[in-house]
């Protein structure tokens, strides 16, 4: 069976605390070297990253979370708005839209969210947000494993 | 009754600004001005900062060119060692710069200003941006997100990330060019001329459909200032400063850029963060000078490049007889001009066995008290000045960024729209009439120091205000 061709982006701040805990995950995930499984980083999310896309069966978002479920692992939705307000500020669902229009061809996506603490100014996860980026590290290995 | 017209926010730019037009008493524009709103601090919270460390702090002042902060701080780093750097480490550091023009000037015309040309000035403004413009050229959306992604790779293949790499330090750089990498990048040439070149012919017609309008967009003679080699060519990294005026005439040439202070000073004006640099020996305002593609395309003899400096030759058959592209318009045509150059550089550069040396740093301790670095960034000629104590921590520092040296002329720029396509006596100030006055400002495409830009529906607010402060209209888009 081939193997799924999986793009991981963990995006963040990694000064604001919690707010890395995305790329946090993405950085610890990609030490594992699983096979098919690309690892990316990013500050932002960015039309740039459209190019990268083309060369995977999946997109899988890591990203941290204010508010909701310690961590949570769902497809991704369609965009709130039709246009994107600002390029600078695109969500998975922007990005996934845009992707669609400009290349007509849709990906499966997933997006995984992390709920942090802290995020203000520093440059390490809180002890609690760590720990459920380990349950985000551990479900999304699972995830990953699946044929 | 006077009136007061306020854009806030300026979009597609690269930080928060606003514009306020203030019209006469006969509804014509008396005044306009340019305010830059926000305010960042470095130069004070760098103080008690290791001079190693300033690459790195000083490359977070901007998401869109921090490569070239990167460079020239390391480049005042390297005169407070007092080392002359591997010639390896010169070639990467040239590398990454070219790199930075590239993935700047790409998000400058494709995402930022190339919406105003492909869907007008007048189209509907949810739609004007660089998502209107994927609906309405896909190819040309496809490039240009493609070929602004070249130039970040490069970044990122040199400095380990696209954004915010330390790997420019004092005495060289932090890693060696591998061959597998320099043959990466080499991969990507012919798709990125490709683009660059079908952009220009796209340009060259822009200036056919707007013909009637591009002589209003910022067109008056100013200094024009650059870096150049020390045989007159095109400069991005090194080289001399060359100030040449409107007419053609090179006032001063040669000049040590390590003795900016002796020819720029620097003004404020309380309506505005941004200061407002001026060339010394004119005065404030009248040593109003403009810097960036537009001035070191103008002022180079020569570009080193073959199909940049036959760009360069119809670049400059603009002049007419002034011998000065001095049309702020024409902006654009030069960043693509440097588009090419920095393309073909790249090749050269890459195809030069020396690239992938392995003797990229020099190492030393602090042998000078202050030290100044200059490179040409993707907006004009930056300076970076840092004096420290005998353990390196930094005592002052001083930085002189190039959107704020072309302050005084976007100023100017806008005046000179707003008194062209905004007439208060007809009642109705069109949201078309005000784009017109923020493309003038996206020509100089300022770079403010900030993470965001908008890309279309953005609240822009426009207030009339009579002369005793009283709100007489208000407009949202």
């Amino acid at each position: 069976m081939a193997v799924i061709r999986t793009l991981v982006i963990g995006f963040g701040n990694t000064l604001r605390t919690d707010d890395g805990a995305g790329i946090w995950t993405a950085e610890n995930l990609s030490v594992l070297q699983m096979p098919g499984v690309v690892v990316e980083c990013a500050h932002q999310l960015s039309l740039d990253l459209l190019e990268d896309f083309a060369s995977f069966d999946r997109i899988v978002f890591i990203d941290a979370a204010v508010d909701g479920e310690d961590v949570a692992f769902e497809p991704v939705g369609r965009p709130s708005v039709a246009v994107p307000p600002s390029a600078h500020h695109l969500t998975p669902a922007d990005l996934l839209n845009t992707y669609g229009d400009l290349y007509s061809r849709q990906i499966d996506s997933f997006l995984c969210t992390i709920r942090g603490e802290e995020f203000e100014f520093g440059t390490e996860l809180t002890g609690e947000t760590k720990k459920r980026a380990e349950s985000a590290l551990s479900l999304l290995v699972g995830f990953l494993s699946e044929k | 009754m006077s009136k007061t017209i306020t854009i806030s926010p300026v979009t597609r730019i690269e930080g928060h600004a606003k514009i306020t037009i203030q019209l006469d008493d006969n509804g014509d524009v008396l005044d306009a001005r340019f305010h830059v709103n926000e305010f960042r601090g470095f130069e004070k919270f760098c103080e008690g900062r290791l001079l190693w460390e300033m690459p790195g702090i000083t490359s977070r002042i901007c998401g869109i060119c921090p490569a070239s902060h990167l460079i020239t701080s390391a480049k005042a780093g390297d005169e407070i060692l007092a080392v002359s750097i591997p010639e390896t480490a010169d070639k990467l550091r040239r590398l990454l710069t070219l790199a930075q023009w590239l993935q700047s000037h790409a998000l400058s015309f494709f995402h930022l200003s190339s919406p105003d040309f492909i869907l007008g000035f007048d189209s509907d403004p949810a739609k004007r941006n660089v998502f209107g413009l994927i609906d309405a050229d896909k190819d040309l959306a496809r490039r240009g997100i493609r070929l602004r992604k070249y130039g970040q790779e490069i970044i990122q293949i040199l400095g380990g990330r696209r954004i915010h790499t330390p790997w420019a330090v004092p005495g060289g750089v932090q890693e060696s060019l591998v061959p597998e990498k320099r043959d990466y990048i080499l991969a990507g040439i012919p798709e990125a001329k490709e683009t660059t070149l079908l952009a220009l012919d796209l340009l060259k017609k822009i200036h056919v459909k707007f013909a009637k309008e591009i002589p209003e967009f910022g067109n008056f003679r100013t200094l024009l200032v650059g870096l150049v080699s020390k045989d007159g060519g095109l400069e991005y990294y090194d080289g001399n400063l060359r100030i040449q005026d409107g007419n053609g005439n090179t006032i001063a040439d040669q000049l040590d850029p390590r003795k900016y202070y002796d020819y720029f000073g620097e003004a404020n004006e309380a309506w505005s963060y941004l200061k407002f640099p001026y060339y010394k020996p004119f005065d404030y305002p009248r040593g109003m000078y403009r810097v960036g593609p537009l001035a070191r395309v103008n002022i180079c003899d020569y570009i080193e490049t073959p199909l940049a400096e036959a760009e360069r030759k119809q670049f400059k058959a603009l002049s007419g007889n002034v011998g000065v592209v001095n049309n702020s318009f024409y902006y654009h045509y030069a960043r693509l001009i440097e588009i090419l150059f920095a393309v073909e550089k790249i090749e050269m550069l890459l195809r030069d066995p020396d690239i992938t040396g392995h003797n990229v740093r020099a190492n030393a301790s602090i042998n000078r008290m202050d030290g100044v670095g200059c490179s040409e960034a993707p907006r004009g000629v930056l300076f970076h000045q840092y004096w420290v104590n005998d353990d390196g921590v930094m005592q002052k520092v001083n930085l002189i960024i190039a959107t704020a040296q072309n302050n005084i002329a976007m100023n100017r720029t806008v005046r000179q729209i707003a008194a062209h396509f905004i007439d208060g006596k007809k009642g109705k100030v069109t949201e078309g009439m005000l784009n017109r006055v923020e493309a003038g400002i996206r020509c100089y495409d300022p770079c403010l120091s900030c993470s965001t830009h908008a890309s279309g529906h953005m609240p822009m607010h426009v207030q009339v205000i009579g002369s005793e402060n009283q709100l007489l209209d208000e407009m949202w888009r």
